[in-house]
């Protein structure tokens, strides 16, 4: 099976264990979403599967290809956009997404065509010679979609994608990750938004503390916990230990 | 206003500078209360060394001093004024506007005025240690040449002059902001080379007045001047002083309070520019046909496209970002700051430079290619995380990072080159062969900055970023001089005559000169491309979370 496979990945930081023996498989065509509480390990998951953070043990691979042995080869089939896009602001968008075209060894004409379709789709056309210092979180968060989808990429990996992106745009995003998809594209997905990773994902992996403790199905994750005929936002605080949120808010003086 | 929140205001300034700048976030400077014992050191040690040594002084020498004792009091305060401005003008090229216009004090409930009251305040303390050198210095000055009661109203009268500097850079740093993000919006490209030229005049200008021989004669001048110039309210507090001095207790009276009204005068222009211009606004400017499309597989000497693709951005950072357009001053600056003192020196222009025109290349091309090539990995910040993400390798992103330093530093070297060739001609063979070690030298240097760049690199954004640590800084240095000794140690050898014992005749020497400079430096620059190649594969191997 190709997509994404992690197999006993290990990662600590200064003795932290962020990320505690995480073994993970995304088969072609899926959308894993990757829930968790703040600090559980899903970016720092994502960045290993990119190769931008290196694992102390275990193995990845994407498509077949090991991220830690043959990096630039599996940089080449992932598209990645993380929870905070930090774009070369001082370059205009079809600049930047020139650079990365190049880095991917798109073809020129394609290239073109490429950012002007999906500039196009996202309503971003009409900025293409705009440097992008003075552009929204929800702008810049288009451009790294469109940079991350520029090469056609077999894995996506994206972190937070839909933050700040109006309705229209957010819904444009959500189909085009579906047909995607669709078309054999393994997606692992990030999100606190807990409907949306119900209305997308063909599966769903739970992280708290550098594990993950509990996957599958909304329905399969349901009836894990115990509750059949709760919402996913019920489930998800029953597994993660955090369903006391009410004596929080009423211990508050406000 | 509110006297705590300006102070509180003041603090967070003041820390914020210190921890986001080359000192770093654990630095003890960040600490008011060790810079105020830093002041009272700087204070305490001359006045206590003038204090012991003047009254030492033999009546003839006494003589000589003390109208220098007289003038260090009337120009002090014009020094101080004008050395914070200078300071602050260049904090404030060093920032990015983007920053600066998130900052929180925009939108908590803190008025124009208490935000100029207390940045001013922040950059007098920031600066204090050099208001509390001068005072230790003209104090035992001022006591032991009669001049006592001068004390009170000099001391004064120069913190409100040193005041002035901060609250004139609040003024520049509001009309710099917006004015310039709405030139730059409506202007697009003409306005970021505007801001190039503007920015490199600028710091040249600076760099130049405070060179020590033009500070000399300006000096100089102000003195004897400042009875002609008393319409100009920066001269007020020193023709207060001066007037003290000659019991024109009158005139004295007049221009402090002049200056006390012009203090208030400027604070008010500040406020009222600051609730005008409230923060900078990070622009969206649009320059016509901006794609710049690298076709994919060709390539531009050694760069490959995608090495292309980066040195382009490189080029982009540099004429684009605010805070990096002053590296481009650096080339300018350096050969200004090396020819000064020798066309001003009065000596024979040729004898001066045929002297020192080795010593000036050697320099230049350890300086530029080091100086531009270390930052260029720190200057990413945290869009690096963009070079890990793409498919880019370690050779063509050094060969990408190099390119630009190489045509940066060349173009500078050749320009000092052809000035000093101009100035004090030597023979053509002579002047190839030490143009062959700089340029060898650049590449050489080049590898060994970006080797310590992509080692040490401060992604820190902040105010006047350096991008590259202080070990990083100091090892690319040293390797870098041991470098360069190695490679223009042929030269040495000819231009001291040691290559002449050889019986090569003068040409023969000049190319024996050149060949061995070749084989010398293709040694170093294998080693130097090493060290720069094993740093990038370790940058790129894992990203600092």
């Amino acid at each position: 099976m190709d997509g994404i496979i992690l197999e006993s990945v290990r990662k600590t930081f200064d003795g932290k264990v962020a990320v505690k023996d995480l073994t993970l498989s995304v088969p072609p065509g899926e959308v894993r979403g990757l829930l968790g509480p703040n600090g559980s390990g899903k970016s720092t998951t994502m960045k290993m599967v990119m190769g931008i953070i290196r694992p102390d043990n275990g193995k990845i691979s994407v498509c077949g290809v090991d991220t830690l042995r043959q990096p630039l080869d599996a940089k080449r089939l992932v598209g990645y956009v993380p929870e905070l896009p930090y774009l070369y602001e001082y370059l205009t968008v079809s600049e930047y997404l020139d650079f990365v075209g190049t880095a991917y060894g798109i073809d020129l004409k394609i290239r073109r065509e490429r950012v002007e379709e999906l500039l196009q789709a996202l309503q971003m056309l009409e900025h293409i010679n705009e440097v992008m210092s003075g552009f929204s979180q929800g702008m810049k968060q288009k451009i790294a979609f469109t940079a991350a989808l520029l090469h056609r990429p077999k894995v996506l990996i994206l972190d937070e994608v839909l933050n700040g992106l109006d309705p229209r745009s957010a819904k444009i995003v959500k189909d085009i990750l579906l047909r995607l998809a669709g078309e054999g594209v393994s997606v692992l997905f990030s999100t606190h938004v807990l409907e949306i990773a119900e209305a997308m994902c063909t599966r769903i992996s739970i992280m708290n503390e550098g594990s993950i403790i509990a996957e599958g199905t909304v329905k399969e994750l349901r009836s894990k916990a115990g509750m059949p005929s709760s919402t996913l936002e019920e489930t998800f605080l029953k597994l993660t230990g955090s369903e006391d949120t009410d004596k929080i808010v009423e211990a508050l003086k406000l | 206003m509110n006297r705590s929140t300006i102070l509180s205001l003041a603090t967070v300034l003041f820390k914020s500078y210190f921890r986001a700048s080359r000192l770093g976030r654990r630095s003890l400077f960040a600490n008011p209360r060790v810079l105020l014992v830093i002041d009272l050191v700087l204070f305490a040690v001359p006045f206590g060394l003038l204090a012991y040594a003047l009254p030492l002084v033999p009546a003839d020498l006494r003589s000589s001093i003390q109208p220098v004792a007289v003038q260090a009091l009337e120009v002090l305060p014009v020094l101080l004024t004008a050395a914070v401005i200078v300071a602050g003008v260049l904090f404030e090229l060093g920032q990015s506007s983007g920053l600066a216009s998130s900052e929180a004090v925009n939108w908590l409930p803190v008025s124009p005025s208490e935000y100029i009251l207390a940045s001013s305040v922040s950059t007098t303390f920031t600066y204090s240690p050099l208001f509390f050198l001068c005072l230790g210095i003209t104090i035992p000055l001022a006591v032991n040449f009669g001049m006592l009661s001068t004390i009170p109203l000099f001391v004064s009268i120069s913190f409100v002059a040193f005041l002035w500097g901060a609250v004139i850079v609040e003024v520049l740093r509001s009309a710099m902001n917006r004015i310039s993000s709405s030139v730059y919006k409506k202007s697009g490209r003409a306005g970021v080379a505007l801001r190039i030229i503007v920015v490199v005049i600028l710091l040249v200008a600076l760099q130049t007045a405070f060179n020590p021989y033009v500070l000399y004669v300006a000096l100089s001048g102000i003195v004897s001047g400042i009875s002609l110039v008393w319409f100009v309210p920066m001269i007020w507090p020193s023709v207060a002083i001066v007037s003290f001095i000659a019991a024109d207790a009158f005139r004295a009276t007049v221009f402090t309070l002049l200056t006390l009204i012009f203090t208030l005068l400027i604070f008010e222009g500040a406020s009222m520019l600051r609730a005008k211009y409230w923060s900078p606004v990070p622009v969206s400017i649009a320059v016509s046909t901006s794609t710049v499309y690298v076709p994919q597989g060709k390539s531009l000497l050694w760069l490959d496209s995608i090495a292309f693709a980066v040195a382009s951005k490189e080029l982009r950072s540099l004429t684009r970002r605010r805070e990096m357009t002053r590296f481009l001053a650096i080339p300018v600056m350096l050969v200004v700051a090396s020819l000064l003192p020798v066309l001003t020196s009065g000596a024979n222009t040729k004898t001066s430079l045929s002297g020192v025109s080795l010593f000036l290349l050697a320099e230049a091309s350890i300086i530029l290619p080091i100086m531009l090539s270390s930052i260029s990995i720190g200057q990413e910040g945290k869009s690096i995380s963009n070079i890990y993400m793409l498919p880019i390798s370690a050779k063509e992103l050094a060969n990408g990072k190099l390119s630009l330093s190489w045509l940066l530093s060349s173009i500078g070297i050749l320009g000092i080159a052809l000035l000093i060739q101009f100035l004090a001609p030597v023979a053509v063979l002579q002047f190839l062969a030490v143009l062959f070690a700089a340029f060898f030298n650049i590449l050489i240097e080049g590898y060994v900055g970006l080797g310590a760049g992509s080692r040490y690199p401060n992604f820190t954004v902040g105010p006047r970023a350096r991008y590259l640590t202080f070990t990083g800084f100091i090892i690319a240095f040293v390797i870098g001089l041991l470098m360069t000794l190695g490679t223009f140690a042929p030269l040495i050898m000819y231009q001291t005559g040691f290559l002449n014992t050889l019986n090569f005749g003068s040409i023969g020497s000049s190319l024996f000169t050149i060949v061995l400079t070749a084989a010398v430096g293709t040694v170093f620059l294998v080693f130097a491309r090493l060290y720069c190649l094993q740093g990038m594969k370790k940058l790129l191997s894992n990203m600092e979370a």
